[in-house]
């Protein structure tokens, strides 16, 4: 029903899935992180995962975040090949996600009151990469670097630039990729401190 | 290790000459320090990774419904906005029938349909049901409110992130912008409510007005609307808000008059919408 309805309701995005006519082509559009399969994909799971989040009292708003956790742990999952394709639907592995997503979600309502950064020292916290609460903290944690350190991160992890394109294009101050590199890694240091006394990363 | 950890991103790129790789394997297995400072290295790397096709996640479903439906508050709400139209309309046919004669057999004559209100003074700021409304004034309004929300158009959502990637992160607007996309109207509202900078900058006081109407504000919005209507930037939206304002305060004459004069122009990127709900009111 849940599917019929999004079917009926959300046209144009079920155009996006006329490009991958099976989960072969889908699987390797996630891989590729094309927009039309994340929403292809998004079209195919949106219902159930609907329902999924319903039954356990989440908000509406809530549910979306959750689709996009979901999604986003399965692209994670496919580019560091701990998803490989072996003939399902990328939509059914979602779903499970979302199972499993939805039961910590609970759970951790229960267990936590506030999401006070400062207050997040639980080791045994479990975090998953991409959730919307660990983008919450790590964009924190980020503006807790100077504003060169934020763009040296930012330029690499975020956007993906090459260190020779940053310099030709003079985005930055350096002129050399030794400089850029040599300074991103003091970068990357202190995030990596920030992160381990908050318990974001291993201590 | 200082000078090891220069080393660490080009070794979990698979970078390293073949010689540099295995001199800094060789470390690895002597220094404990250094292989936990790479197992960190590699957990923040990934943790960046997953926020960036978080990031293109969120990019590519905003476009999705930006594209197939310009308002989705939650995500059935076209299912409410049919059944909340289908209402509408199955009132106003109840509204408007000719009054049946009923035979005189003991019961009670149907008193006359109340005349629809014809005051166009506006409802107290608050927004609050008037004790003094009558069930028949009351339905009335909750459907003309119904009515303006289900036509109107949140802004979008790479707008939103506009804003709040061009300011910056500490900044009053960038904050208010970031709430907005979080859908916690109420903090948009005390961020920006009574801002005085709102007052002077069209975006800021455009997001004010959204987070006023999402909060049934709409005589407050209406007045942001008001000034907007002429903004280079935000004159159209604000126009075809201003008319969801007037519809949800039960200012129909006033709707009606921008609804013709939208409906007369070719060029208005909202007339479609505008012949259509000329029709419901």
């Amino acid at each position: 029903m849940a599917r019929i309805l999004d079917f009926f309701l959300d046209r144009k995005t079920n155009r996006a899935c006329q490009a991958y006519p099976d989960a072969q082509s889908l699987f390797n559009g996630l891989q590729q992180e094309e927009s039309n399969a994340i929403r292809c994909l998004s079209s195919k799971i949106s219902g159930s995962i609907f329902q999924i989040g319903k039954g356990y009292q989440l908000t509406d708003d809530d549910i979306e975040e959750l689709i996009c956790d979901c999604i986003t742990i399965c692209i994670q999952k496919i580019r560091t090949d701990q998803y490989v394709f072996q003939g399902y639907d990328p939509a059914s592995f979602v779903i499970e996600i979302a199972k499993n997503q939805v039961k910590n979600i609970k759970r951790k309502s229960q267990k936590h009151e506030t999401s006070d950064l400062e207050q997040f020292n639980d080791p045994g916290e479990e975090m998953v990469a991409g959730s919307g609460e660990s983008t919450e903290i790590l964009q924190r944690l980020l503006q807790k670097l100077d504003d060169s350190c934020q763009n040296l991160i930012r330029l690499k992890y975020l956007e993906e630039l090459k260190d020779k394109d940053i310099i030709e294009q003079g985005i930055t101050q350096y002129t050399t990729v030794d400089a850029l590199k040599n300074h991103r890694a003091k970068c990357m240091k202190k995030l990596v401190e920030l992160g381990a006394s908050m318990s974001f990363i291993q201590s | 290790m200082n000078d090891h950890y220069e080393k660490i991103e080009d070794y979990l790129e698979g970078q390293l000459n073949k010689a540099d790789q295995q001199n800094f394997e060789s470390s690895l297995k002597q220094d404990e320090e250094l292989r936990h400072t790479v197992e960190q290295h590699r957990e923040m790397t990934a943790q960046l990774d997953a926020m960036r096709i978080r990031q293109k996640v969120k990019s590519a479903l905003a476009e999705q419904h930006t594209d197939a439906a310009p308002m989705r508050p939650t995500m059935y709400s076209n299912v409410w906005a049919i059944a909340a139209a289908l209402t509408a309309l199955a009132a106003a046919i109840w509204f408007f029938m000719p009054e049946k004669q009923i035979p005189d057999a003991g019961i009670a004559q149907q008193q006359p349909l109340p005349e629809p209100p014809t005051s166009t003074t506006t409802p107290p700021a608050n927004e609050s049901s008037n004790p003094s409304n009558t069930p028949v004034e009351h339905d009335r309004r909750e459907q003309l409110i119904a009515l303006a929300r289900t036509n109107y158009e949140l802004p979008s959502g790479t707008f939103i992130r506009d804003i709040s990637s061009g300011g910056a992160p500490e900044s009053t607007l960038t904050q208010a912008a970031n709430a907005f996309d979080r859908r916690q109207y109420n903090k948009v509202l005390q961020l920006i409510g009574t801002n005085q900078e709102a007052d002077k900058d069209d975006t800021a006081r455009f997001l004010r007005a959204g987070a006023r109407f999402q909060m049934g504000q709409y005589a407050t919005a209406k007045e942001d609307y008001e000034k907007l209507a002429d903004s280079f930037q935000f004159k159209h939206e604000a126009r075809w808000s201003l008319i969801l304002c007037y519809v949800a305060l039960d200012q129909t004459a006033e709707a009606k008059k921008m609804l013709k004069a939208m409906q007369a122009d070719p060029d208005a990127p909202f007339r479609t919408k505008a012949i259509a709900l000329l029709k419901k009111i």
